[in-house]
């Protein structure tokens, strides 16, 4: 610890002013932070979902738990799929949003896959199944803005395995670039 | 990033520090930290960073009470909206409720992503795809299902202003392509936004050529007869809100109403009214209403100690910054209704509802009072006054 610090630790309870200008210095600061965090979420939804002209962009949120190591070992073992697919990690599936879906699909993702835990496997308990609400929200919304539903997947996984992965990766990206592709006026 | 021409145009140069802004805001009476008089005097010391960087800038509900209260007439309201759309510029922005998903739904209609929203129509009411009037649904079919989690359904409004409109003679057109009109951008200082979906609407309007839009959101009505006619001049067709096409069709004896479904049982259903600020400050209209309520046979109309131009705002607006101060307003507005004796809140604007049932939505729910928009109860009388009573529609 810095010397600095120290005095400060130790002017602590001097006066009420000082700790309380403190605390809301400490609060700011946190709050800076949080706001970072959230600007680059958004940040890094839209840079992934940048595409070339033709390419069938689809964005795979994946839990940080067995998705994303599945994606992980599929990379070890070698196994190949599109270069269309960009994976975001999530802390856990439960974090998704609809709105961070929905954004990905304005900064021009033709699918969206969520890859989750099994619900009775989910590392938070109920992250998993919070998941499943807010895909189903997600689902309805992108139906009535004209994207349709099926653009949106929900998939769990049970294992570190990187092939039921990798198919149903696949399978999604086949799947979604033979859908009619949704209106967008000008 | 100057402000001198906000202080022109709002007028902020006649302050005399008087602080009735202050005393009248409903947010500064829970939350210290935010001053409109402050606000103004930091605009004309003008250091405008400081104004920018301020998150209470983002409290403020825009719900004009200090603007219509102000006596030197300095447009308090005008220079929030003027300071949010250059703070955006400048890099700063609110927080987003319900995690920014009503935002993205904005922004997805403003990149031109086509909408199928018209989902909630049913068999029985008539539409028509080109005519005379428009109905202008708004963000309705978005917050069924944005608000699943306090069980609150708002297409309901939707059906029932059809389903009123057929029964005095209108078939409305409806267009499933439609765009939220602007609203929230336009108050959260997204200009860019707000013109896009407004273009876009405008082109589906004229396209259906319509000579009269109808609304039964206030801040689709508002949006519509003061910041569209502002930006594009002339719309070309007529901006009227449901109540005042109901109002006339009551009094020639075209429509009629009869008692509501929930008066049946008692000898009078008290009500009280929650004026919307968009429609009562804004637009200056809070006798329509009233008048249509008091036609009811068997509905009371009580009202609250502040109401018209004095009503509280709903508490939350915009979809930015709700935090426990705007649930303190809200629970202390329910109460105001409670103690009128009401059994019923009828409300003139479907967010109103939304943000009302939202704080009513506690588990210990310390204060029972029911809540149902205008158009629906409306619809209830005049459903039963019309001989075709027992099919209630949603």
């Amino acid at each position: 610890m810095s010397p600095k610090k120290k005095t400060s630790r130790r002017t602590r309870g001097a006066t009420a002013t000082a700790t309380r200008k403190r605390r809301m210095n400490k609060a700011s600061r946190k709050k800076t932070a949080k706001r970072a965090a959230r600007a680059s979420t958004k940040e890094t939804v839209r840079s992934a979902a940048k595409k070339p002209k033709g390419a069938t962009r689809i964005i795979v949120f994946a839990c940080s738990w067995y998705p994303s190591i599945a994606a992980d070992n599929a990379g070890v073992v070698g196994l190949e799929y599109s270069a269309d697919v960009r994976i975001l990690t999530l802390a856990c599936a439960g974090r998704l949003t609809p709105s961070l879906v929905l954004d990905a699909f304005g900064a021009g993702a033709a699918g969206v896959l969520v890859a989750a835990c099994k619900p009775e496997l989910c590392h938070h308990v109920n992250g998993s199944s919070i998941c499943e609400r807010t895909v189903a929200e997600t689902r309805e919304l992108a139906e009535l803005l004209g994207i349709g539903a099926e653009r949106v997947l929900l998939e769990t996984f049970d294992s570190e395995k990187g092939e039921p992965f990798v198919e149903s990766v696949e399978s999604f990206r086949k799947r979604v670039g033979k859908l009619k592709p949704f209106v967008v006026e000008q | 990033m100057s402000l001198e021409r906000e202080v022109k145009e709002t007028k902020a140069y006649n302050c005399v520090e008087c602080g009735i802004c202050t005393a009248s805001c409903p947010v500064s009476r829970v939350n210290p930290d935010f001053s409109p008089r402050l606000m103004v005097e930091k605009l004309l010391l003008g250091s405008g960073m400081e104004i920018f960087s301020d998150r209470e800038l983002w409290s403020c509900l825009t719900c004009r009470t200090c603007s219509v209260r102000c006596p030197s007439q300095v447009d308090y309201n005008e220079f929030t909206r003027a300071a949010r759309v250059k703070a955006r510029k400048a890099g700063f922005e609110g927080v987003d409720t319900h995690a920014g998903v009503l935002r993205s739904i904005m922004e997805l209609q403003a990149k031109g992503f086509r909408p199928k929203a018209a989902t909630w129509l049913d068999g029985g009411l008539k539409t028509a795809k080109q005519g005379h009037d428009f109905y202008f649904v708004g963000c309705l079919p978005y917050f069924d299902v944005v608000f699943t989690n306090i069980e609150l359904k708002s297409t309901s409004i939707a059906r029932s202003a059809v389903r009123l409109m057929n029964l005095a003679g209108i078939r409305p057109v409806v267009s499933e392509n439609e765009r939220c009109c602007g609203h929230d951008f336009y108050w959260s200082g997204n200009h860019e936004g707000f013109e896009k979906l407004a273009a876009f609407n405008l082109k589906l309007i004229s396209g259906s050529k319509a000579k009269r839009v109808i609304l039964t959101c206030p801040e689709g009505y508002h949006m519509f007869s003061e910041a569209y006619k502002a930006r594009f001049g002339k719309l070309g067709f007529e901006v009227v809100h449901l109540t005042d096409v109901l109002l006339e069709k009551v009094k020639k004896g075209k429509l009629k109403l009869g008692r509501p479904s929930s008066a049946l049982a008692e000898e009078t259903l008290k009500v009280t009214l929650q004026d919307a600020c968009r429609m009562g400050r804004m637009m200056g209209k809070t006798e329509e209403m009233r008048e249509l309520l008091r036609l009811i046979p068997g509905v009371e109309l009580v009202e609250m100690p502040r109401n018209r131009a004095d009503a509280v705002c709903c508490g939350s607006s915009e979809w930015v910054s709700c935090t426990l101060c705007n649930k303190q307003i809200q629970l202390e507005r329910l109460a105001e209704s409670r103690d009128t004796g009401a059994k019923l809140l009828v409300t003139a604007c479907p967010k109103c509802r939304i943000h009302l049932t939202c704080a009513l939505y506690d588990k210990d729910r310390p204060i029972k009072i029911d809540i149902e928009d205008i158009t629906s109860l409306l619809m209830d009388a005049a459903e039963n006054g019309s001989g075709k009573g027992g099919k209630r529609r949603a």
